[in-house]
């Protein structure tokens, strides 16, 4: 997967429209900063969210390969649909969120745009653009709330009032106030399914990979002792080779939590939020910086982390 | 209503940690990954479950799960205690195949 996907920077422009020239070159290293490591962020989630249905089929395969008593099937002796060809997560559910992380990304983008040089119009016309696709994930997160995904509802609510923000008629006023007060109305929504998204990776992400990874090293364990007077010297080295390679993958997996580094780009948002509605000041701009590096440490390890751990799954 | 999946990962985490402790002996250890496996079974499903509000089960499930998670806790208790240990998460594991059967969204 590319790191292709731009950043969300609604605070972060507004700040940038009124206040860079007073900041200089501190702000907008700033921005670099903050801008690159979203990108990196939303890019990582969105394969965490993507791959959460392949993770368990791979699992029930590994079991079967672990023990030679279990059959491979779509049904299990009980009726009940097996993760070969049964996806535990609804596609649509896991899809709705990539497209609203993409949605916030892309309206931060448009933001970028009108607090940059873009004509009017063209500002208009975006804004236009985002607003629609607001619309768009509104009903399919509706529709998503009223079938399999109940959880789905809570985001209803914060993205109807970001809709609310992008349809209101910015470019009818000032420019930076327009901005200034899409900052403010936009902060409460954007928070709040930033915390949702946060919510769902410690529910859907976090808690199968943990736990996933933890039952790989166990069933390798579990095979190297059921096996060891059987095994040839070539075989022990290999299996214990897998061993190492899931106890690896377990301690990766728990030193990088998406969660947590989506905590910390909420915390980086009101702290770009906090400078702009303070003028510009030093003390809120060392504020921003602080936060904008814990954001960049944090999505630093997540990436080394979600790299590390393709290159071990390719060795399994 | 929800089960109380947190403390299901607990558990989940001290069973699979127990097939792979020495201190039991291979077929306690075959048997812990059974269940850790079966309980995570159960917890992927429970994830996206949904249950009518007060439903009498996932009250008894919660409150099952808490009491396997404080004994599972103290691991040399566990092990000196094995076979009342696998009875009860044994319990615990066919309890919630059956509590899937009241979820409203699955």
């Amino acid at each position: 997967m590319g790191f292709k996907i731009r950043p969300f920077l609604l605070a972060l422009l507004f700040a940038y429209a009124t206040f860079a020239c007073s900041q200089g070159s501190d702000f907008k290293a700033s921005i670099a900063d903050f801008q690159e490591s979203t990108e990196t962020v939303t890019a990582a989630i969105k394969s965490y969210y993507a791959e959460l249905n392949e993770y368990e089929r791979e699992l029930y395969l590994q079991e079967r390969l672990m023990d030679n008593t279990l059959r491979v099937a779509i049904k299990d002796s009980q009726g009940n649909p097996t993760p070969l060809l049964f996806q535990p997560f609804a596609p649509e559910a896991l899809q709705g969120r990539i497209e609203l992380l993409l949605q916030i990304c892309f309206y931060g983008q448009q933001l970028a745009a009108l607090a940059g040089n873009a004509s009017p119009g063209q500002a208009k016309k975006n804004l236009k653009t985002v607003a629609d696709g607001l619309s768009t994930l509104n009903a399919t997160f509706d529709s998503l709330s009223k079938t399999n995904d109940r959880a789905a509802a809570r985001y209803l609510g914060p993205m109807g009032a970001l809709f609310a923000v992008v349809s209101k008629p910015l470019l009818e006023k000032k420019r930076t106030d327009a901005i200034k007060k899409a900052v403010r109305e936009g902060q409460k929504p954007i928070n709040a399914i930033l915390t949702f998204l946060e919510q769902d990776l410690k529910k859907y992400v976090e808690t199968t990979r943990n736990t996933g990874h933890r039952l790989e090293v166990a069933e390798w364990v579990n095979y190297y002792n059921r096996n060891i007077g059987k095994l040839s010297f070539a075989q022990r080295q290999q299996v214990l080779q897998h061993i190492k390679r899931t106890a690896e993958e377990l301690e990766l997996a728990k030193q990088a939590q998406p969660a947590d580094v989506v905590v910390s780009l909420r915390e980086t948002h009101l702290a770009l939020v906090k400078y702009a509605a303070s003028s510009g000041k030093a003390r809120d701009l060392a504020s921003l910086q602080r936060a904008v590096q814990a954001f960049h440490d944090d999505a630093q390890q997540l990436v080394e982390a979600v790299i590390a751990l393709q290159k071990l799954s390719r060795q399994g | 209503m929800k089960t109380d999946n947190q403390q299901l990962v607990r558990c989940i985490e001290a069973c699979l940690d127990l097939s792979m402790d020495d201190r039991l002996s291979q077929d306690r250890q075959n048997e812990m990954l059974a269940l850790g496996k079966r309980l995570r079974g159960s917890l992927v499903n429970l994830l996206t479950a949904e249950f009518a509000e007060d439903l009498k089960q996932v009250e008894e499930a919660n409150l099952q799960l808490q009491s396997i998670g404080k004994k599972l806790e103290d691991k040399n208790q566990a092990i000196a205690h094995i076979a009342d240990t696998i009875t009860r998460i044994s319990l615990i594991v066919k309890d919630l195949d059956e509590l899937l059967k009241f979820a409203i969204v699955k």
